[in-house]
């Protein structure tokens, strides 16, 4: 008998990891994944053309707000849908990691309380089922910009690197969340205005420039927000607008701090989940 | 890391302490065990002693506030059977989703899945419909057989036997004895039902107020705990126990047999006393006549002899009457438990004790010699 032996310990770390642990939490995030896609548009009437719709309609309301209601114009001479579709699928990516992912403990709970398994496999797991529509959304902004620029370049390690920021950021948000609605609901309360109030002060509809109009030198602020240096990046890889600026690095920070805390603040919740659900 | 070759698993001085919104408590103490590979341990103790915390740390799901434990192989917590389990998919995908859950390979569980099926005994057609279709005995079945044939090396069961229809938990139990012997897995067991549990287990221990107070074969353990128990009630009153379940809204405080010595074939009135805070409506009283080892010997309830008095007092009596007493000589447990319109206001187990002295069932019959519990009943012979 070889079995490998496994120790657990009132004086373990949170930051322990164990290869086991790391199979664990890869078995059930896919495990819940494929549960969440195979639920999908259950009792639906159109089914999986909402991959499809769900970006059109957003795409259509951001034209119909943005462009033709309050008149915000694109930098550079661009035409204004492709300047502000450029970040959408990045945008819808990170509302639907955040939506889903952060009452994804609480909505689970019953397993939870029965079955031990890496907590952040839930969140992650809903992370996985968002890239699917965010691949669908990328693929019809990439026909969109071709058809009406006639541009087909694309820029694939600069997408990936982007893309990557924009699962970090808003996976750390989730796990922030998931990991204090354990104990206090009150986070998935205010869930809906928190992701809108996020949408309208991150630069995705806007360009950048806007935010001297508001604090003028106090402009750094703003940069707290980690999703500036991703629509800006998804911008300059698209449409290839390099609007880089010192403060940039603000927000390319905050996403490594947004993902690491969150990332602790579940693993310091897992070990009181059970008594406290 | 070490571990002596025979175990499967070792706690050194493990300890769970809760903190309320004002006071500490500890559910767990202290708790140093030893336990060999391909044995298996039964869990028994009172409400309220810690056995579901000692399960919780082992199968992983809270972190112990002391101590630390060390185990070899795999290990799976079986707290609940047919976990995670969702009504709008199908009976395969509900087997993929448990079995994944509870820590089963993807390519493992698609080599096992017909035979899972199989076990299940659910009709093939049945198996691509969603299970919210299915009824509440199939969805049992399922999630049994998932967890039948869940490979890890240590097992720890928290009385999800206590479900389902009769031939299919002897199924169940015959899968895990099985698998005990053949694979050399070890098991923990925790239940309520003393027969269940010596019959699987050899060695039990035995935990109150958070202690482990004896470790030894499981007939002795058991045989400990039903005495502890019952010495607790002679010397406290009914009504001062707490380790009850339910809602508390009526309380038994008293069980009283008349004549205080009972004999085979000789009458007997059972005077059960009660507290509520109201008058009751619809009220059952079950009792169950348990032997000496634990096992169910005999049921005793109000609906099934259709007595459904209208109302009842907020505290009084009430009297069963037996014309002949069925019961062999030895001794007998009373578990009592009080449903209010299909709510579990009382749940009392090893509510008392009492023993019947031989005699004879039929009058100028002989007395049946047995070491056992046993119930006589009514039968003519002839030739």
């Amino acid at each position: 008998m070889n079995k490998k032996i496994h120790s657990v310990s009132s004086s373990d770390s949170i930051w322990k990891f164990t290869n086991e642990g790391f199979r664990r939490t890869r078995q059930v995030t896919w495990a819940f994944a494929r549960r969440d896609l195979q639920l999908r548009y259950i009792q639906t009437r159109l089914g999986w053309f909402w991959s499809i719709g769900q970006p059109l309609l957003a795409a259509i309301l951001v034209l119909f707000f943005f462009s033709w209601i309050i008149e915000i114009e694109a930098p550079f001479g661009f035409n204004y849908s492709i300047y502000a579709f450029a970040c959408l699928p990045a945008w819808l990516l990170a509302q639907h990691i955040i939506m889903q992912g952060s009452p994804s403990l609480v909505h689970n709970q019953h397993i939870i309380s029965k079955v031990s398994f890496p907590r952040q496999s839930l969140p992650l797991s809903k992370a996985l089922v968002a890239l699917v529509d965010y691949m669908v959304a990328t693929i019809l902004y990439f026909l969109f910009r071709g058809i009406q620029s006639g541009i087909w370049d694309f820029y694939f390690f600069n997408f990936l690197f982007y893309s990557f920021a924009t699962i970090l950021a808003s996976l750390g948000i989730a796990y922030w969340i998931a990991a204090i609605s354990i104990r206090f609901r009150d986070w998935l309360a205010i869930l809906p205005l928190l992701i809108q109030g996020l949408f309208l002060l991150s630069p995705i509809v806007y360009p950048t420039e806007k935010y001297s109009n508001a604090l003028g030198e106090f402009e750094w602020i703003l940069y707290l927000n980690p999703f500036v240096a991703i629509a800006d990046g998804f911008r300059w890889t698209w449409l290839g607008i390099n609007s880089w600026s010192e403060l940039h690095y603000i927000s390319f920070l905050m996403i490594i701090v947004i993902y690491f805390s969150g990332y602790t603040a579940i693993r310091y919740s897992e070990n009181k989940m059970v008594d406290t659900l | 890391m070490k571990l002596p070759s025979n175990l499967a698993i070792q706690t050194e001085k493990l300890g769970k302490k809760y903190k309320l919104r004002s006071s500490e408590s500890w559910a767990l103490k202290n708790i140093n065990l030893d336990i060999e590979t391909g044995s298996a341990l039964g869990i028994v103790g009172p409400n309220g002693a810690g056995k579901s915390t000692l399960l919780k740390i082992l199968s992983g799901l809270t972190k112990p506030t002391t101590g630390n434990y060390k185990y070899r192989g795999s290990l799976t917590g079986l707290l609940e059977v047919g976990t995670g389990f969702h009504p709008d998919l199908s009976g395969l995908e509900n087997i993929y989703l448990s079995a994944a859950l509870n820590g089963m390979p993807r390519k493992i569980i698609r080599e096992r899945v017909d035979q899972i099926i199989d076990f299940s005994g659910i009709p093939t057609e049945y198996i691509n419909q969603p299970i919210k279709h299915y009824s509440s005995g199939m969805k049992v079945r399922l999630g049994f057989a998932v967890a039948a044939h869940l490979d890890a090396d240590i097992l720890i069961v928290d009385e999800v036997l206590a479900v389902g229809d009769l031939s299919f938990q002897e199924k169940c139990m015959r899968s895990m004895e099985l698998q005990m012997h053949e694979q050399g897995r070890t098991v923990l067991f925790v239940s309520h039902n003393l027969y269940t549990l010596q019959k699987l287990c050899s060695k039990a221990i035995l935990l109150d107020r958070s202690k482990l107070i004896q470790i030894g074969n499981s007939k002795d353990v058991c045989e400990n705990y039903i005495n502890k128990t019952l010495n607790r009630t002679d010397n406290v009153d009914l009504e001062k126990r707490e380790d009850r379940n339910g809602s508390g809204k009526i309380r038994i405080n008293k069980l009283e047999w008349s004549p205080q010595l009972l004999q085979t074939g000789k009458k007997a009135v059972l005077t059960i006393g009660y507290q509520a805070k109201e008058e009751l409506e619809d009220v059952n009283i079950k009792i169950s006549i348990n032997g000496s080892d634990g096992r169910f010997l005999t049921p005793l309830s109000m609906h099934s002899t259709n007595f459904r008095p209208k109302l009842i007092p907020e505290n009084g009596q009430l009297t069963v009457n037996i014309e002949n007493i069925p019961w062999m000589k030895g001794n007998y447990f009373i578990d009592i438990r009080v449903i209010e319109k299909g709510i579990v206001c009382d749940d009392l187990r090893l509510a008392s004790k009492f023993q019947v002295h031989g005699g004879n069932y039929v009058k100028d019959g002989d007395e049946f010699h047995s070491s056992k519990n046993g119930v006589f009943i009514p039968h003519v012979w002839s030739i």
